[in-house]
């Protein structure tokens, strides 16, 4: 669905999983390489873009972010920074942000996902294994032996 | 890769540090799979240079070029010495680190060496790799057998892996000459390696993970004929195996003789002085090897043998 605005944009409709309709300029979803190729290749002109790996509330954020990132030009890099660390601050925690990382490797938006890879490498950075482990929720399948020739064969890197 | 492992390779070559890294290796087996892969190391390093912005090198020779530039001085501690001549793992070498005398003890305990009074010394350095040898005695004579034990190990991280033992001539280890020479750790796209994917320019790094080595023994000093002239380890074949004068081109029957002063290693190659010329010798490429006759006037200095000392200049 093609819609022209007063001055003159063109506009898509994007589609959450979940059913919920973003109308967004294209100069915004095209942010999107993924977004961006299937307007080339004539996918939005008969009705809105599905994007079934995305929900509704995380597709809301994405546009935030490319609504930004697309008006903003070079030389006001420095306040896009501080916008961007507010953005990843506004996500609250790391499940959040691995939500929108998935979407942003899906979309493909390298801005993006170098931004959440980064805060969410930031968020390792000082915990424990076992702080990593209850944060991702994952199990430690490393016997207790396992565990210990893994820290003997990297002493270096433990001390 | 397991669905998502993509992600965390993204998350994981955003860590700051090595270290960081490596400790990531305990969350768990996944996590371990991911760090070992070929896949995460070349797409670290390539992500770290990105953000560094180093400039590629031209050419595969900078690489030896940079390797050179990492050699450190070693000094060993008078207090580890015992005797004159009675270096053991348990001697402290002192690392003194040439660009930022930064210095830091060096403990090789971790190569097991059981017998008392060995001979312990440090041969070669590439890198962050040590090249160590170690001498059993005579338990009678006190002298030292005729054959040598290369280590091949990281002090820092305590790994080491042992050459077969060599039989050698010297009777006294100071007479003992090595090179170490090791393949890059990575290449640039486009040198050297096999060409990969470009991926918006994230993958311009290709992991050795064969990274071939060779150790070079001095071990003869014998000048006739089509003598040897070297022992060399490949790590390919994990044997040694005897360089000959006549493989080196240029060879002429006044042009052999042993080592007569430092190895220098310089662009792949490892440099040495035999008393008449200069051996280049490429460990990786023996035929490419030759030696470089000194100028005439240099003729007057070649009566005193022991005095030479090689260096590079740039």
């Amino acid at each position: 669905m093609s819609i022209t605005t007063e001055n003159n944009e063109k506009m898509i409709t994007l589609m959450s999983s979940d059913g919920e309709e973003f109308v967004v300029e294209e100069a915004v979803a095209a942010q999107s390489q993924t977004i961006k190729h299937l307007i080339e290749d004539g996918c939005s002109t008969e009705g809105s873009i599905p994007l079934p790996n995305v929900t509704g509330r995380v597709l809301s954020e994405v546009i935030q972010y490319c609504k930004k990132h697309s008006s903003s030009d070079d030389k006001e890099e420095k306040e896009l920074e501080a916008w961007d660390a507010e953005f990843v601050k506004a996500a609250d925690d790391h499940v959040a942000l691995t939500d929108l990382m998935m979407a942003a490797n899906f979309l493909d938006i390298k801005g993006l996902l170098d931004l959440v890879a980064q805060t969410l490498a930031n968020m390792i950075t000082g915990k424990s294994p076992e702080e990593v482990r209850r944060m991702w929720n994952i199990k430690n399948d490393f016997t207790p032996e396992e565990a210990e020739k893994v820290r003997k064969e990297n002493q270096w890197a433990f001390e | 890769m397991e669905k998502g492992d993509d992600l965390l390779v993204e998350v994981l070559i955003r860590l700051p540090s090595p270290e960081l890294v490596v400790r990531c290796i305990l969350v768990c087996k996944r996590w371990r799979a991911i760090i070992s892969s070929s896949y995460f190391v070349s797409r670290y390093i390539s992500h770290h240079h990105r953000i560094k912005n180093i400039t590629a090198p031209h050419d595969h020779d900078r690489h030896h070029l940079q390797d050179n530039r990492t050699f450190v001085n070693i000094i060993w501690t008078p207090a580890g010495c015992h005797r004159q001549g009675i270096w053991t793992p348990k001697t402290h070498f002192q690392l003194d680190h040439n660009s930022l005398f930064q210095r830091s003890i060096l403990d090789f305990r971790f190569i097991p060496v059981k017998k008392k009074g060995c001979f312990f010394n440090i041969l070669a350095v590439f890198n962050d790799l040590f090249l160590c040898a170690v001498r059993d005695r005579n338990s009678k004579s006190g002298e030292l057998r005729p054959v040598v034990k290369c280590y091949l190990c990281n002090p820092y991280t305590e790994q080491w892996v042992a050459l077969p033992p060599r039989r050698i001539k010297q009777r006294y280890d100071y007479s003992l000459r090595a090179g170490l020479i090791c393949e890059p750790y990575y290449y640039y796209n486009g040198e050297g390696g096999a060409k990969g994917g470009e991926e918006g320019g994230y993958n311009n790094i290709n992991v050795n993970e064969q990274y071939r080595y060779r150790v070079v023994l001095i071990n003869h000093s014998n000048r006739e004929g089509s003598s040897p002239v070297a022992d060399m380890y490949s790590s390919e074949t994990g044997k040694w195996s005897t360089v000959l004068n006549s493989d080196i081109s240029g060879y002429t029957n006044n042009l052999v003789g042993s080592c007569t002063s430092n190895i220098v290693v310089y662009k792949g190659e490892l440099y040495w002085f035999n008393e008449k010329a200069i051996v280049a010798f490429d460990p990786f490429h023996p035929e490419k090897s030759r030696f470089i006759k000194l100028p005439a006037e240099c003729g007057i200095y070649l009566e005193d043998r022991q005095s030479f000392c090689l260096g590079l200049c740039r």
